[in-house]
This record gives C-alpha cells, structure tokens and sequence, in this order.
C-alpha cells in the first residue's frame, strides 16, 4: 500500500484487493484525516470488510472518494443495497480517474 | 486418484488475500470464466474472513479447504472445528447496516448471491463445513450447428472401413457435433454439448476417448472413459454412433481399444451407469461383457434426460455395470451376514471368489469421519465412510435431514468391505431405514465398498426396467428387503 499525505489528507493506492488486512490498514492511515481518497485500480475485490470500514470512515465525518473501483464493487454495493451511502451524491464518490481495464 | 486440492490454513489474517488469490487462478484453470472465477474469490474471502475472525475467538486454529471440480461445476469446501455457528441466524439487513453502521451477515448474504449454491452442513464433532458451488459455463454446441442437421432419415451407410483412434483436444469440436447430430438435445451428459469442456477434460486427462473415423475421414463414432477422482476405475459414460453406421460391430471394437488405454493407464475396471427407464443401455453393457452389481434407486431426476425420459412418472433409477480389468482371483472380505449370499454371487460374476473374514475384535473410534458428496442439481447424496466411530449413526441422521432441507431426495451410503465396521455399521444403518444397493467395486480409493440406499422419493418398482439376470435378482432383493419391514 502507498500513501500521500498533505495536512489532513491522504491519498492511499491499494496494491492488491481490498479485505480485511487492508481495511484495517487503511483505518488506522485515516485516523486523523478529513479527506481520503482511494485509488483501486490493482484491486480485484472489495469485500464486506472494506465496505464496514469505509462506511465506519464515512460516518465519522471523513469525505470519501474511491478510484476506479473494480467493476464487481457496484455489484456487491446493489445486492447489499448500499447505493444510498456508496457512489451516491453527498455519499462516498466513486470516480474513475483513467479507462476501465477489461480484465476487472 | 483424488484430484481435489486441498489446502489447511491457519486463522491468521494473512492468509485471507493469499487464499483469494489462489481461489481466482484455481477457478480459472477449472474453466470458470474471468468473472465467475472472481466471484468465487470473492465468496471464499468472505467465508474465510469469517473463519479467522469468528471460528476460533482468541485462540489459535487451523481450518480446511478443499477445491473441486467436475466438468460441470466447481466447489470450494471449507472445513472447521471453530465455535457452533449457524448461518441461518446472522441474517443481513440493509436499513440496519445504513443505520447502524451494522453489517453483520453482510458476507453470508453476498455468498449467496455469488455462487449457484451455498449449503452448511454442521457436522457435530466433525465440526462445520460450508460447500460453495458454482457452476462453469462454456459455449453450447448448438450455437455452432444448425438443429435441422439433425433427425435426417436414417440410411444406412454404404460400406466402408473404419479406423479407431484415440481423440485429442482437437477433436472436442468434432465430437460435441456428433453428439448433438445424434441425439439433439437428449444426451444425458450436458457438458457434451460444450466443445470447451469437453476439450478441457481432455487436457487434464479427466477422460480419455477414441474416435471411430470412415475411410472418408468421417467421424462416427466416440466412446470414452470418465476416471473417477478418487479411485483407478473409470466410467464408460460417453457413447455414440451415427445412425447409419450402426450394427457394424464398432461400439465393441471401440470398447476394446479403451480397454488397452484403460490398461497403458493402469486403471483396474470400468464401470457404467444404465439408466432403468428401457434396457438398451444395459443390454450394451452386457454385450460388452459387463456384469451389474448394483441398483441406485432414484438416483436422477427425470430432468437430467431432458428430452429423453421426460414423460416418465419418477425419478431415474440406474444400474452399475462394473468390468474388471484386473480381476483378483480372491479376497476377503467383511460380508454383512444380511448380504453375504448377495455379495457373495455379485462378486462371484466379476470371477472374484470371495472368503467371508470373521470379525473377532472390534476397536471403534469415537468419532466417524465421513465424506460427504452431494448434487443438488440431480437431488442425491452419496456419504463415502472413511473412518467407522460410535457417533456414525448421529452423523448420518444429522446429514440426511440437513440435506433433506436442502432438497436432496435420495441417500447412498458407501461401507469399505475391507473394514470389519462394516458388520456393526450396515445393521445400525438398516435400522435407520437404509437398505441394499449393491457391490461398488473399487470405487473409492481401490477399495469395495458395500453400498447401501435410502430415498424419500416415491416409486413403483414395476416402472423400473432391468435387463440381465443379475439386474433382475439384485432388483428382487432389494424391493424383498423394503418390503419386509426392515426399513
């Protein structure tokens, strides 16, 4: 995992999937941060675990943004019927900052 | 040869992205495609993130996974000893998780939506196990060849020579069309229809064939040997001649040359599974110097015959007719006194004389440990004894009725004979309402084992169509044993 800091924000590309072990990572990185965002372009998966966290970070006041997300993210976010908060306007962002790659 | 992967993990998280990992290239190489591979991954993620975090509390522990894969579907096992846990009580709801920040039972839920089926089986002192199942998908034969092909009036061939040749993966094509041109739709091996299965099953030496060729080059003929994936046997379970070169002697000369492959390959017998619904399957397998030594009540549903048995009134009952390759002159055995004529007569047919061994001592372990297999799609279990205990009628009782919930209508029991827990075990299984089925030899790690049968499905023995002499006393046998009150 790599990370950026400036002030209160942190800016973490993921270099595998997005379970537990990163999550908990990725809570402690966020700790004293206002802004986070998240680039997935290496990760396959993002599990249940991931999505308690970021959910957790976003809760406590945190602005989330997620980077190329895989394309089964927006699988798993319809079937746990998570839109309002996930890649909802005023929710976590979801965005993607270069071409979707077809093997994801 | 057992061709399941296993794997025995440690509950650390560390381990979660490794087995990930592992799950999506091993999905890959079983023929899922990209996507259906990651969904597999992403469902093992969420059942092992589980274990570690949840199985074992504070302490150190060690789970299983066993990954497997049959032409039609892969499976991924995950076997434990953590706290009792069950699923059906950690249900996820969305407004709570919105709300609360909740998400419990979000990674079961998902699992559910990321495989065919997700079955728990609580296994007592056996501990827990969860079956992820996801079918393989490939494109269908009947996407290449236009159906018109098929249901040509059937001439004769004119007269011709043919030549029998191994098939290669280049044949997979050639094969799936022959199928298709022969049968339509009424094969009842799906994945015949898939030119990609068929040619993967062939890389990884799953089945081994040959090909029945006119001095034209024409293909038309296939006959192939299934290997089971737990013992040197295999099943002659894919055959076709075209129409107009039938009655030409080639299905025998087929079978002969399979018979030298099975033997370059060191396999000890071939066996077949003959439907019931008629007798030509069986009066083939006769003809070919099979003899039958078993009969699987409801084993299929009619459904697996699509197009073929559509209109019968139950489920498919099948005879195994079992070749040896290698048959042993002798063996002893522990015959269940019940059985002992029976299996003595079935083994004599295979050229085998059989001594029934006495039991003196018996040391039965407290815990019994099973195999447990099972097909939802075709609704019957078949529960392999590896290891006898005193908890084996527990267990089983606790599997059919788990499995009943799941939808599986019919039960196989497969006892080793060269186990004297057997004696004991098929006296307290009668009593527990299971019956005979018959002599399965060499079915499970070159081991016969006597296999007994319950169903809860409703038939009539009448309907059930067996042909060879042996068929028909085995036939008689077992409905005399229902009958009399011993189930």
């Amino acid at each position: 995992m790599r990370y950026d800091v400036m002030g209160r924000h942190i800016h973490i590309t993921l270099q595998r999937d997005f379970n537990l072990l990163t999550a908990r990572q990725v809570r402690r990185l966020c700790e004293p941060m206002t802004h986070v965002a998240i680039d997935l372009s290496k990760a396959k998966l993002v599990d249940t675990e991931a999505l308690a966290t970021l959910f957790h970070l976003y809760r406590e006041g945190k602005q989330i943004t997620l980077q190329n997300p895989p394309r089964l993210f927006y699988e798993v976010i319809r079937i746990l019927r998570l839109t309002p908060v996930f890649c909802a306007e005023g929710g976590i962002r979801c965005v993607a900052t270069r071409p979707a790659d077809p093997s994801r | 040869m057992n061709q399941d992967t296993h794997l025995k993990l440690t509950n650390r998280v560390s381990v979660i992205g490794s087995v990930t990992d592992f799950t999506y290239k091993w999905g890959l190489n079983a023929g899922l495609t990209d996507d259906e591979a990651l969904r597999l991954a992403l469902a093992v993620d969420e059942l092992v993130t589980d274990v570690v975090l949840f199985a074992f509390g504070d302490e150190e522990g060690a789970f299983d996974l066993i990954y497997r894969w049959t032409p039609s579907d892969v499976e991924v096992i995950v076997r434990e000893l953590g706290e009792p846990f069950d699923p059906e009580r950690h249900t996820y709801d969305p407004e709570r998780a919105l709300r609360e920040g909740n998400f419990e039972g979000a990674g079961l839920e998902l699992i559910r939506h990321l495989v065919d089926d997700f079955v728990f089986l609580n296994k007592g002192r056996q501990g827990k196990e969860f079956r992820l199942i996801k079918r393989t998908t490939a494109e269908h034969i009947a996407e290449a060849v236009p159906y018109e092909a098929i249901n040509k009036p059937v001439e004769p061939a004119p007269e011709t020579t043919y030549t029998i040749r191994p098939v290669t993966r280049d044949d997979a094509e050639t094969i799936a069309k022959l199928i298709y041109r022969t049968y339509g739709y009424t094969y009842n091996k799906e994945e015949l229809y898939f030119p990609k299965k068929i040619e993967m099953a062939l890389e990884r030496g799953e089945k081994f064939g040959v090909l029945a060729q006119t001095a034209e080059g024409e293909p038309v003929g296939y006959f192939a040997v299934l290997r089971t994936t737990d013992s040197r046997i295999g099943e002659v379970g894919e055959a076709v001649v075209s129409p107009p070169h039938r009655r030409r002697g080639l299905m025998k000369r087929m079978l002969a040359r399979l018979v030298e492959m099975a033997k370059e390959r060191n396999l000890l017998g071939l066996f077949g599974e003959a439907v019931t619904v008629h007798t030509i399957s069986q009066r083939t397998n006769l003809r070919l110097g099979f003899q039958s030594t078993a009969l699987l009540l409801n084993a299929f549903p009619t459904a697996k015959y699509r197009g073929l048995v559509e209109k019968y009134p139950q489920d498919v009952s099948v005879v195994i007719d079992f070749l040896p390759l290698k048959p042993a002159p002798s063996v002893r055995r522990y015959l269940p006194p019940a059985y002992l004529s029976v299996l003595t007569d079935l083994y004599a047919s295979l050229g085998t004389k059989v001594h029934s061994a006495p039991v003196r001592t018996l040391r039965s372990s407290e815990t019994a440990r099973t195999d447990d297999r099972f097909n939802l799609e075709y609704r019957h279990a078949v529960i392999v004894v590896e290891q006898f205990g005193k908890d084996l009628a527990e267990r089983v009782r606790h599997t059919v009725e788990t499995l009943r919930h799941k939808g599986i209508r019919t039960f196989f029991i497969d006892l080793p004979l060269d186990d004297p827990g057997t004696i004991p075990a098929t006296e307290m299984l009668r009593r527990e309402g299971f019956y005979f089925c018959g002599l399965m030899p060499l079915f499970h790690r070159e081991r016969d084992y006597l296999r007994l049968q319950r169903t809860f499905r409703r038939f009539r023995f009448d309907r059930i169509e067996v042909f060879s002499e042996q068929a028909r006393r085995i036939k008689r046998f077992i409905e005399e044993e229902m009958s009399c009150g011993t189930t």
